[in-house]
């Protein structure tokens, strides 16, 4: 069975000061047709690098090795014509700040259309006509005023709408969604999320979606997968990563979230700081925080194994048995 | 829209009336009177002086004077030169024309070939960037009339392309021989807006719109067009702005090079001859013109962001 999106033992290099850095190091993540997968992290744990990879939309000299195929065609030998195809049809991106990222300087109209006027050679009174329909069903009344309208006349909320309307004007198959509701303020950001979830499925379209809000992330994805220093520590379903974590760092995030029903002195934290990938050490990159921690954890990067349907990366993981509450203190080992 | 071009309008008009009285009243401030002027080491009878004074309303309260004066300029009336004794006007007219072609052929060159240079340079980082910038870095340190001797000796003398002095007369002569004041005049301009040029669009070219717009498969010709050249634009603008903003004043030291009769040059000999009437008209034009080109760019912003119109509709 071919795969909509495969990202295949991909790591990304950038430079920085003149001097290559590893950002993401052996990422391995499947997303089927219709599907949502979380990538979930903490910053720099290379989630939002892994979606630009997919468009290969890495900074200057930015270096990528490993696999990237969707539905079953590698994109990694394509021309820059081809990419442009890609991005122009297959995939699409809404960022995380729609403030900053949709150009001030035209139109609300113009930039719901640009996608459909240059790549699609649509007549633009045609594509106004579809943009003023797909803003209504994101819930922006008045469209027809909005679309003459400039973004800084808009709210955040509304101008993230702008760019989930933009993404599936352009119906792609895949929708890369980078932190889209962090700019946001809390009430809005419950109703952008639903919205975009909601005419995502109407259309069948898959999503990756990158987050650090695992709550989000477990509300309404069919997978998630957590990152670590530019590598994925654990695949799993929402509801098995909540009740049996396999990863340490998992179980330790689970752990250290607030909880609404009971009431916690002291949040437990990871101790000692998030690393980058190329400030890990050989090995297992959680080894330094890590409470099991063993010798053999030094030695080499835990391949992927298959724990119950779960995907999970630790030299360790069939033998923990992981919580995920603050209530039970810490997880036993069966030594 | 038409309140904020109705303000900066109005706001122009305010300006050009308080530099007038800034103008005129300098004069007064300056040491030597136009009759001391006119009569210099001679000694004429109290009635002769009596009327010369009336003749030119020299014994009027200042502001009546300053009043006299403003109602005639509006009407075209730029006074008599007392030194030459020939309308203001009637110089002005010889003059003008030279400087205006020499600032509107050099402001074309600069914004021309800096912001095509600045774009170019941003486009293709390597050699050919190394190489503009080298060349810009040589450019802002040479002074204009560096410039103007060097293109003179070498373009104008050695190579005899271009005449070495005058204006010429007829559209194609003029523009033979004002090319090398205009390139003189353009050198340090071009180097700088090049740079600003190119310092913006880089910046654009890695800013989120661009990624945004990367992102949706557009081609590379509509993503620097439309989100990098289009934003990168507003200060280029300022700087463009600026530059032939003061190339009204750079005008005094190209002309004296060249030889040109130009109103930088009619500035100099006037302010030497003491001859007030021309001085006031000339400071006059040249800082309308100043202000003038000024006003210009504050309206091209407000095509350019519309972020700006915004501000001028807030109470």
């Amino acid at each position: 069975m071919t795969h909509l999106l495969e990202i295949d033992h991909l790591s990304v290099d950038l430079v920085t000061h003149r001097r290559y850095h590893k950002v993401l190091q052996d990422v391995s993540v499947t997303v089927e047709k219709a599907e949502v997968v979380s990538l979930v992290g903490e910053s720099g744990s290379g989630k939002s690098m892994t979606a630009r990879s997919v468009l290969n939309l890495l900074p200057a000299q930015g270096k990528m090795s490993g696999n990237i195929a969707f539905d079953g065609q590698s994109l990694m030998d394509s021309t820059s014509k081809d990419w442009q195809k890609f991005r122009a049809t297959k995939a699409a991106m809404i960022f995380q700040d729609p403030r900053a990222s949709i150009n001030p300087v035209h139109r609300i109209g113009d930039f719901l259309t640009e996608a459909l006027v240059h790549n699609r050679d649509m007549d633009r009174h045609e594509a106004l006509e579809r943009a003023a329909t797909l803003l209504e069903q994101v819930g922006i009344d008045d469209a027809r005023r909005r679309l003459r309208q400039y973004p800084h006349e808009l709210s955040g909320g509304m101008l993230q709408r702008v760019m989930i309307a933009s993404v599936l004007l352009i119906e792609p198959q895949l929708i890369l969604a980078d932190e889209p509701t962090t700019a946001l303020d809390v009430t809005t950001q419950a109703d952008v999320i639903a919205i975009l979830d909601d005419l995502r499925a109407q259309r069948e379209m898959a999503m990756l979606f990158i987050t650090h809000d695992l709550e989000l992330a477990a509300a309404f994805s069919d997978r998630i997968a957590v990152m670590y220093a530019g590598y994925i520590v654990e695949v799993s379903t929402p509801a098995q990563l909540h009740t049996r974590p396999l990863h340490p760092y998992t179980a330790a995030l689970l752990r250290s979230r607030p909880m609404l029903h009971e009431r916690t002195a002291r949040l437990p934290q990871i101790s000692g700081r998030p690393l980058s990938a190329f400030e890990a050490p050989p090995g297992c990159p959680f080894q330094d925080r890590c409470p099991y921690v063993q010798a053999q954890c030094g030695e080499s990067l835990p391949q992927p194994q298959l724990i119950g349907g779960s995907i999970v990366r630790c030299h360790r993981a069939s033998e923990l048995e992981l919580v995920s509450t603050a209530g039970a203190e810490g997880g036993q080992s069966h030594e | 829209m038409s309140r904020y071009l109705l303000r900066q309008v109005l706001g122009m008009v305010v300006l050009l009336l308080v530099t007038s009285f800034v103008i005129y009243a300098s004069l007064f401030l300056a040491p030597g009177s136009p009759d001391a002027l006119l009569f210099g080491a001679h000694t004429v009878s109290p009635a002769v002086r009596a009327a010369v004074n009336r003749q030119y309303h020299l014994n009027d309260p200042f502001l009546q004077q300053y009043w006299y004066w403003l109602t005639n300029v509006l009407h075209g009336n730029f006074g008599t030169s007392i030194t030459y004794r020939t309308p203001v006007a009637l110089r002005l007219t010889a003059a003008a024309p030279v400087t205006a072609f020499l600032v509107i052929y050099s402001s074309i060159l600069i914004i021309v070939s800096g912001v095509a240079l600045g774009v170019l340079s941003s486009l293709r980082p390597g050699k050919l960037d190394t190489f503009i910038m080298t060349a810009t870095n040589i450019g802002t340190a040479v002074p204009t009339f560096v410039a103007g001797l060097i293109l003179l000796a070498f373009f104008g003398v050695k190579l005899n392309w271009f005449p070495v002095y005058g204006a010429g007369a007829g559209f194609f002569d003029r523009l033979r021989h004002l090319t090398l004041p205009a390139v003189a005049l353009a050198f340090w301009a071009v180097a700088y807006l090049t740079r600003v040029t190119r310092t913006s669009m880089r910046e654009e070219l890695q800013g989120d719109p661009v990624m945004t717009a990367r992102s949706r498969g557009l081609s590379r010709r509509v993503v620097v067009q439309r989100h990098a050249f289009r934003n990168a634009l507003i200060p280029v603008v300022t700087v463009a702005g600026l530059q032939v903003a003061g190339l009204i004043a750079g005008t005094v030291v190209v002309e004296q090079v060249f030889g040109l009769n130009g109103l930088g040059e009619l500035l100099l000999t006037s302010v030497q001859d003491k001859d007030f009437a021309t001085v006031q008209a000339v400071s006059l034009i040249l800082v309308a013109a100043f202000i003038v080109v000024n006003t210009l760019v504050d309206i091209t912003y407000t095509m350019l962001d519309p972020r700006i119109r915004l501000g001028a509709n807030q109470p």
